[in-house]
This record gives C-alpha cells, structure tokens and sequence, in this order.
C-alpha cells in the first residue's frame, strides 16, 4: 500500500525531477527576462534625460541580442557558482550539485552554463535524460559533470489518481 | 341588690369561688361587702363605652393633627445626613436582591443609549496595536502564508516528478519503482 504524503520519506538529497526542474526554469527565464527589460527601460530613461531622447531599441536587434546573452550567462553561472541554485530553483528547492553530490564549484557552473543551450537542440532532446535517465541528468549535466537534486523534504502531494500500489 | 355588694347571708348558698371577698371587705348584718368590688363593678361597666369614646377622640385628633402638619416644613427641619449616619449601608445592601435588581434592568435599552462611535473615537488605536504586537503577527501571518504557499507548488511538482518516473520506470520495464536515487556524498547512512 503507497503510504501517505506524512509516511514517505523525504527526498532532501535525491535526483529532482522533470517537472520541477522546468517550473523553476520558467519561473528563472521570467525573472531573468523581467529584469532585463527594467534594466532596458532604465537605459532608455537615463539616456532621455541625458540627451532629451530616449533609446530605441528595436533598431539596435544584434545588440540587444548580445546584452541578453550575456545576462543570461551572467545570472545563470554566477547563481550555479555562488550557492548551487537560481531564484526559480530556490523557489521549488532544487540545487545544482557536483555530480557525487559534491559542491558544483565556479568551473563545472560556467561549463554547465555555457552547455544549457546544448539541451534545446533537435526540440529539447537533450533534457530527455532527466525522465528516462536513472540519475535523472540532462546533457548538459552530463558535459558539466553535475546533478540537480532535491534541497528540501520533498513529500509527493496527495494526487489520488496517482496513487499506486506497490504490491500490485 | 347591688351585685358590687357581695350579699351573701349565707356562704352555702354561693359556691366557694363565686364571690371574691376583697381585703376591704367587712361583714355587715351577716354579709360580706366589699366597697373596693363596688367601683369595680362600675368601673368594668364604663370602660367599654370610655375606650370607645377615646378611640373616636384619638383618631379625630390625630386626623386634625396630620391636617395640620406641613410635611415640607417638617423635611426643611430635618437633618437627613444624621438620619443617614444611622443607616448601616452594609445591612441594607445585604436585604437587596442583587439577581433579581439586574434581572429587571432592560439591558436592550441601556445599550441603545450607548453611543459606541464616541467610545471607539476615544480608543487609542495605535497604543493598543503596540501592545498587541500586530506587526509581528502579520508579519508571521504573511510568512506563513508565503511558505505555505511555497510548499504547496513544491509538493505538487514533487509528486508530478514522481508520478512521470513511475511511468518511466513502467515503460522501460526497470521493475518496481522505489523512487529517485541520491549521489554518492548525499546517500542517508544505514
């Protein structure tokens, strides 16, 4: 008999799984994002009480480009570097680790950065590891040489339709 | 024959009893009498109608009395803070039925006439919430709401994640799923 929410074990420490990895990067691509464009629209204003006209940024396309790669690399290995997590991660209590559980480090968190894109090549193929995959780790956990794991008691919620027996 | 004069020749005649023969009564041509029962006698006669008359008397004169009394003047005369020292409040307080005092009062009406507006105008509102300590509480409210909340999207991505690893698990006919396994540095010790 599947025991109950209060009587499974906590999962603090073990392999995190698909569903809560990609909340958390939506939830990182929304702050990321967000910033970013406050980060545009206080350039803009700056420059327009500087100059008396504000930026327009739909001309300056490649540059812009460029910015936001950057800013993305930038939040993405420097939140890998300092603690193991972003804001969407620490959200849903996920964390970047070594992949013997080990602290991620500066290194395997530039390279785990500069390999994310990696995983959306041939439609998101490569985070195809996280379900099938034991360990559950993407491609680019596979090159940086790191894991995702769970960092709180992680109780799977009641989902009655879920539930299974696993006697039978 | 007078009945004040105990005519009795003879004691034979008249029970022991019957006559009373009085320290001043004398024998007289072989009869007792008694001056003293004489004036009885008349007296016992007079006193019903005396009494009577003096009944009739008082109540006219107390009538006339009370007609002529001035109640006010009387009050004006009076000294009520030495009528009250002589009033033991505790002994009349301990006469007053309390339960039934209060069960008399209309408390409807009484609050009707309460002006609650004034009442709260004159609460001080920030020194009561300085005593309460509210911040605090809603401070600890919101944080308690927020965790709550973080664990509530937790869970439900937890038991997501677990329910596409038992299907995994199913489709890639690795048995029975006991779960995601943990790195090597991170394994809980048996």
């Amino acid at each position: 008999m599947t025991p109950g929410p209060r009587d499974q074990p906590g999962l603090r420490g073990h392999f995190a799984g698909f569903v809560s990895r990609f909340v958390a990067y939506v939830v990182d691509s929304a702050v990321s994002t967000g910033v970013f464009m406050l980060a545009l629209a206080a350039a803009s204003y700056a420059a327009s009480v500087l100059t008396g006209a504000p930026i327009n940024w739909s001309k300056g396309g490649p540059v812009i480009i460029v910015a936001f790669a950057c800013w993305e690399f930038l939040y993405y290995a420097y939140s890998w570097a300092a603690n193991g997590k972003t804001f969407g991660m620490a959200l849903l209590g996920v964390q970047v680790v070594a992949r013997d559980g080990g602290e991620a480090g500066v290194q395997r968190a530039i390279v785990r950065t500069l390999a994310f894109p990696l995983s959306f090549l041939l439609c998101g193929l490569g985070f195809a590891g996280i379900l099938i995959g034991r360990d559950r780790r993407a491609l680019h956990d596979v090159i940086a040489g790191t894991a995702v794991v769970y960092t709180w008691d992680a109780r799977a919620a009641r989902l009655g339709f879920l539930a299974r027996d696993n006697s039978k | 024959m007078s009945d004040s004069v105990a005519a009795c020749s003879d004691d034979a005649h008249h029970p022991p009893g019957r006559i009373s023969r009085g320290p001043f009564s004398a024998r007289v041509a072989g009869v007792y009498v008694d001056p003293v029962e004489r004036v009885r006698s008349a007296r016992r006669r007079l006193a019903e109608p005396v009494e009577s008359a003096a009944q009739s008397v008082a109540r006219r004169a107390t009538d006339l009395v009370i007609d002529a009394l001035d109640v006010n003047a009387l009050l004006d005369r009076t000294d009520v803070n030495r009528l009250l020292d002589h009033i033991d409040v505790n002994r009349l307080l301990d006469r007053v039925d309390v339960e039934r005092l209060i069960a008399r009062v209309d408390v409807e009406a009484l609050l009707d006439q309460v002006d609650v507006n004034e009442i709260a105008d004159r609460i001080d509102v920030a020194a009561l919430v300085d005593r309460t300590e509210l911040g605090d509480i809603v401070a600890k409210s919101s944080t308690t709401i927020f965790s709550e909340g973080i664990d509530l999207v937790r869970s439900q991505a937890v038991g997501l994640d677990d329910f596409l690893g038992r299907w995994a698990s199913r489709l890639l006919r690795r048995g029975a799923y006991a779960g995601p396994p943990a790195p090597v540095r991170l394994q809980a010790e048996p």
